[in-house]
């Protein structure tokens, strides 16, 4: 077995005892290796974090699409809560004024009597359309999605018969 | 003589080197090449069943938007109707 004297370690004379076809091949090796660096492997790194990228982009859209549902869901019953909130405010107004009509026929047909006390039911009647129509009307104008303001702000009345 | 430098330490030396380096390549694209395969057959199975998901979903999507349009159409109406009612009640 042939022992390399390291301490006297000369390159050229390493070069001058290998054969030329073996440097030929040897530099042919190095250039292959840095080419494979170079381009190769980084295609490779690169197609790799592609794939990643779609599969973080799949699994992004199946989010997308339950978060969709869910919110859908809300959203729909959000919906049915104002469309009912809305027939019963609807209801309210038509039982009110079907109550004025009423009272005002009971103070039509009371003839002139208790005048001062009709009045006063009449002034009573409007202040509160007044306050219904101060009531509802800003919170109807801007319904608010987020915060569930229907169930907040409406307490629901069986008695109530929404009107088609 | 050139024979001799075949069986040199130094031509040895240079031989592994390069089967070293032919070694390493080739490990490497042994291993990262069928892992691009697997990844993309993979990927391509998702896609295909994402689309068929999506091919499902998107009618779904958009017959649900049509309700809520509907739905938002409905309510303005109801706002509507209902300020004209009580705008004419207090009026009387």
């Amino acid at each position: 077995m042939a022992a390399i004297p390291i301490d006297k370690f000369n390159l050229n004379r390493f070069w001058e005892k290998t054969p030329t076809a073996l440097k030929y091949v040897l530099i042919f090796a190095i250039f292959l290796i840095t080419a494979y660096f170079l381009f190769s492997k980084r295609m490779d790194d690169n197609h790799l974090g592609e794939l990643k990228q779609m599969k973080v982009g799949i699994n992004a859209t199946y989010e997308l699409i339950n978060n969709f549902d869910e919110f859908r869901g809300e959203q729909d019953s959000y919906n049915k809560e104002v469309l009912k909130y809305l027939n019963n405010l609807h209801a309210l107004v038509e039982d009110l004024n079907a109550t004025t009509n009423r009272k005002l026929d009971m103070i039509l047909s009371a003839g002139g009597k208790n005048s001062q006390n009709i009045i006063e039911k009449i002034l009573l009647l409007n202040e509160s359309f007044e306050r219904l129509s101060k009531a509802y009307q800003p919170d109807i104008a801007k319904p608010n999605l987020d915060n569930n303001k229907v169930n907040k702000n409406y307490q629901y009345d069986p008695q109530i018969i929404p009107v088609d | 003589m050139d024979r001799k430098k075949w069986k040199s330490p130094q031509a040895i030396i240079v031989m592994s080197l390069i089967f070293l380096i032919f070694l390493y390549i080739g490990i490497d694209m042994a291993k990262v090449k069928p892992k691009i395969r697997k990844d993309l057959k993979e990927v391509k199975r998702e896609y295909i069943e994402l689309s068929g998901f999506l091919d499902r979903k998107i009618p779904e999507i958009d017959s649900t938007l049509r309700i809520q349009a509907t739905q938002i159409t409905r309510q303005g109406e109801g706002i509507d109707s209902l300020n004209s009612k009580v705008k004419l009640l207090t009026n009387k």
